[in-house]
């Protein structure tokens, strides 16, 4: 069984290896022969990953301790579905994942966007045949999950406790699944550069392109044009999703597993997967100007290339222990053909990408500054320098260690202070972008449209801020630091966050409460029932703003983590005292005895305004780890956590504590919640019934259809100038807990 | 009105405005690491480091000041670190730490941030693999025949399911997709 796991492995990467190769022939020679057999080979790749995963789970879920990866990440007491989630809890597993998901890819592009674009997808199909032979190399010669032990041991290792939590099971899954997705509109954007360049003729337009056709560029040369975007438009949407989840979920582990109370450390794991995000979300709204406006095709081709490359780096990052990090896993000897395979990537991307630069060239200049597109390119340049800061934290040290320097790191504050000042102000261009048209706006409307939201916005955070300020000098904290006075002019930066998420909220809300009474003046219909005609019309603008409203929560609770409270105390059971304005009784330890773990809790009562919770911070102890580990109890609601930590007990009883006051924590899980929502609403798959009908709809609705519906509703938005079509520019997450 | 020249403004006032912040804020936050030796030196200028080193024998944990009084050693050098809080999980003598902080003026050093640098964490055991002891001309034979040998089934199955039409992509697709990617 074990052999044969090895063999599916080879075999899937002979087969990457030869259909890239058939691939490559047919293009050059225009073999239809040739192409045909690539596709095969890409369909077989995807059946032999898949047979092989199967193998791996089996062999995880039946506790089979012949395989180190086995025995390394289970144990037999561990419950089943962590057993299975150990495909991914190590470095071979998720390399083979990685395969596992671009080799489904590989075979949905050679069955169904093949029938769309052939010259494309064959193209797109080498490309990404080729990164899978790269993991499925790796999988088989430097890093195989099928390696065995010569003496079978008892039994595993068992999976990290910290591991061991809802959260952790999903977020790598979901992070490869963002990761990986970006492979294919990359594969497809070199693709277009190749084929736009090779042939001479508009790779989109002529076969498959009709519906483009109304949102093309306006002199025609479509050579890197929408083509590419269209066909891979719901991978880059759907990856988008996963790894804007990953992230989220990321954080929430964070925060409840890791006990110091916070949720983004600045980790370079962490910046891993940041990064990527940034440039996606750029790469996503400079798509969309594209697909609108014919323009900033230069921008999307370079933002993709520079997203794989980014998807790789974090993968490398993760799984090759060059950083220290919190997350990072041992060291291995996968740096060098990591390393080997991002030059490569580099050098290839670059040569396409300047050898196709014509077919990219900016033709149109912008019509005014004042316009959604104008928005979307300062916002991009703003997302850009973010990352870049991000990046040169994330790796600078890497450097420097390489050129035999002084090792270094550098803190949160670099970040902080570098980094977020251009997320906060891409949220606030984010907010004035939901009033502006595309093409152009006039500056008095846009201004009465955004006088309301802004004023609004701006005395809502001052409100919120005051009654923060309120909370955190009820506890004492700002007496110990001298007068009240001292806290305003600090107070200003915090608001600044408030009112930015605030206006994004108030004007996108504005905007629907217009819509909302526009239609039911013409409809007659109820509330709910013209909401739900305007997302059915329209779903991509109102799934837009959903993702938006997700991002104003997120920053109100990045913001609030300016007014967090920290303090530590050691109690003796019985004894009380005040802290971060709870009134804490700590009543003594309990333990209780599990198969797989004892643990130690304290029973600590935190009483305010006449409220008590009780909390049970705990340690626990496993048979299989040395140290042991903090178990943190959090209560809170929408307007602030209470998080305690029980950090050391004595024998006598006494326990240290440290308790931390978190305002407003709950609204980035409120946020991330309503990103589902929304981007779900943007992306979720229309079915198209055999006859091109699509389920429930009239008849103009199918794939194809919906962008020419788009193109005429702003088409009228633009004439309008009112600013009502489809509101996305700028996204971007602001804050940052320090 | 030039939007090009603007833009390209603009993008300059980006560039200039991120040289800034980076340059200001890797001032404030960027964090040498120093060994034991090397830091005995630098705790008396002030500055903030990271050392790096094991823990050495003598911990003293305060509970009631909360205080923790140990030793950062590599071996040959040995800096007396305080830290006002408690001890992290898996601490005690001879474990790897980090410890970032400024020195006190007396020849030891006041933590503000305590990192366990703990290889049982996420590390694996070094697993030891036989050699193998198999014949890979065989494997390498098996596994080239089963790649051709799927290429070519599934050429054969993509070209008879394209035959009733390319344009109903939809339909048909779906059910390759299923064949293709979800496990059995």
């Amino acid at each position: 069984m074990i052999q044969l796991s090895e063999v599916l492995v080879l075999a899937g990467l002979l087969a990457c290896v030869y259909g890239g190769g058939v691939l490559v022939l047919g293009i050059a020679r225009d073999s239809k022969r040739w192409l045909e057999q690539g596709r095969g080979a890409a369909v077989a790749g995807a059946v032999l990953c898949t047979l092989a995963s199967v193998l791996l789970i089996y062999f995880l879920a039946v506790s089979d301790f012949r395989l180190a990866y086995v025995a390394n990440h289970t144990s037999r007491s561990l419950p089943l579905v962590y057993k299975v989630s150990a495909f991914w809890a190590g470095q071979e597993g998720s390399l083979l994942l990685w395969a596992l998901v671009l080799s489904w890819y590989g075979a949905y592009v050679a069955r169904v966007t093949w029938a769309r674009s052939p010259v494309l997808a064959a193209r797109a199909l080498a490309i990404m045949l080729g990164v899978e032979a790269f993991f499925l190399f790796l999988v088989a010669f430097v890093s195989s999950p099928f390696r065995v032990l010569s003496p079978v041991p008892p039994d595993g290792m068992g999976l990290n406790p910290m591991l061991q939590n809802v959260g952790m099971l999903l977020h790598p899954v979901t992070l490869y699944l963002g990761y990986v997705g970006f492979t294919v509109p990359f594969a497809f954007a070199l693709a277009a550069l190749h084929a736009g360049r090779s042939t001479g003729a508009p790779p989109g337009r002529a076969r498959h392109g009709a519906a483009r056709g109304a949102v093309a560029s306006a002199d025609g040369r479509t050579g890197a044009g929408p083509g590419w975007l269209y066909l891979s438009r719901s991978f880059t949407l759907w990856s988008w999703l996963f790894l804007s989840v990953g992230i989220i979920l990321g954080m929430q582990w964070a925060y409840v597993e890791l006990g110091w109370g916070g949720y983004w450390a600045w980790d370079p794991v962490e910046n891993a997967s940041l990064l990527p995000w940034l440039t996606a979300t750029a790469f996503l709204h400079s798509a969309l100007v594209q697909e609108k406006r014919g323009t900033m095709a230069g921008w999307n081709v370079v933002l993709i290339v520079i997203t794989f490359f980014l998807t790789i780096l974090g993968t490398f990052l993760t799984r090759s222990g060059v950083l220290s990090s919190v997350h990072a896993f041992a060291p291995s000897g996968l740096g060098g053909y990591f390393l080997g395979f991002m030059v490569l990537v580099l050098l290839g991307s670059g040569y396409l990408v300047v050898r196709g630069w014509s077919l990219v060239e900016e033709t149109r200049p912008l019509e005014s500054l004042l316009s959604r597109e104008a928005a979307v390119i300062v916002a991009e340049f703003l997302l850009a320098a973010f990352a870049l800061v991000v990046f040169w934290g994330t790796v600078f040290p890497l450097f420097a260690g390489l050129g035999g320097g002084r090792q270094v790191s550098v803190g949160p504050s670099f970040y902080l202070r570098a980094g977020v000042p251009f997320g906060a102000l891409v949220v606030m261009l984010l907010g004035i972008c939901q009033v502006l048209g595309w093409s152009r706006s006039r500056a008095g409307r846009v201004a009465r449209a955004l006088a309301v939201p802004l004023a609004l916005a701006v005395l809502g955070a001052g409100g919120l801020t005051a009654v923060l300020l309120r909370a955190r000098e009820g506890a004492g904290v700002s007496a110990g630091s001298g007068a009240g006075a001292a806290i305003g002019p600090w107070a200003i930066w915090p608001w600044a966050g408030f009112s930015a998420a605030l206006l994004v909220a108030f004007a996108g809300l504005a905007g629907v409460w217009r819509d909302l009474g526009a239609r039911r003046s013409s409809t007659g219909e109820g509330w709910l029932g013209a909401l739900a005609g305007l997302v059915d019309r329209n779903p991509r603008r109102y799934g837009a703003l959903l993702v938006h409203l997700a991002i104003a929560c997120m920053v109100v609770g990045f913001t609030g983590s300016a007014f967090r409270q920290e303090a530590a105390f050691t109690l003796q059971p019985g004894q009380s005292t005040e802290a971060v304005g709870y009134n804490f009784t700590y009543r003594g330890l309990e333990a209780t005895h599990l198969p797989h773990r004892v643990s130690v809790y304290a029973h600590l009562e935190a009483a305010r305004a006449g409220r008590v919770l009780v909390l049970r911070p705990e340690k626990q102890y496993y048979p299989n780890y040395e140290s042991a580990f903090s178990e943190v109890a959090v209560r809170g609601g929408l307007y602030e956590d209470l998080y305690t930590i029980l950090e050391v007990w004595q024998h006598d009883g006494a326990a240290s504590f440290r308790v931390i006051r978190e305002p407003l924590v709950a609204w980035i899980w409120v946020g991330g919640y309503l990103l589902v929502g929304g981007t779900l609403v943007i992306a979720w798959p229309r079915r198209v019934a055999p006859g091109g009908r699509p389920r429930g709809g009239a008849a103009a609705r199918g794939r194809a259809g919906d962008l020419r519906a788009d193109a005429r509703a702003d088409a009228r938005g633009d004439a309008r100038g009112d600013g009502r079509a489809a509101a996305r520019a700028g996204g971007g997450k602001g804050g940052g807990g320090g | 009105m030039d939007m090009r020249r603007r833009l390209l403004w603009a993008s300059l006032l980006v560039i200039v405005a991120v040289g800034y912040l980076a340059y200001t804020g890797w001032q404030g936050a960027a964090l040498y690491y120093l060994t034991p030796a090397e830091a005995r030196e630098k705790v008396l200028s002030g500055r903030t480091f990271r050392v790096a080193g094991n823990v050495g024998p003598d911990v003293a944990w305060d509970p009631g000041a909360r205080v923790l009084r140990f030793q950062v050693t590599d071996g040959t050098a040995a800096v007396p670190v305080l830290y006002r809080g408690a001890p992290p999980d898996n601490f005690g003598p001879g474990q790897q730490v980090v410890v970032e902080g400024a020195g006190d003026g007396q020849g030891g050093l006041v933590a503000s941030r305590l990192i366990m640098k703990c290889p049982s964490k996420y590390e694996q055991a070094p697993a030891t693999a036989p050699p193998a002891g198999r014949n890979v001309l065989y494997l390498g034979a098996v596994a080239v025949a089963l790649a051709v040998g799927m290429a070519l089934v599934a050429t054969r199955l993509l070209g008879v399911a394209r035959r009733p039409g390319p344009a109903h992509h939809a339909g048909p697709a779906h059910h390759a997709e299923g064949r293709a990617g979800k496990p059995a």
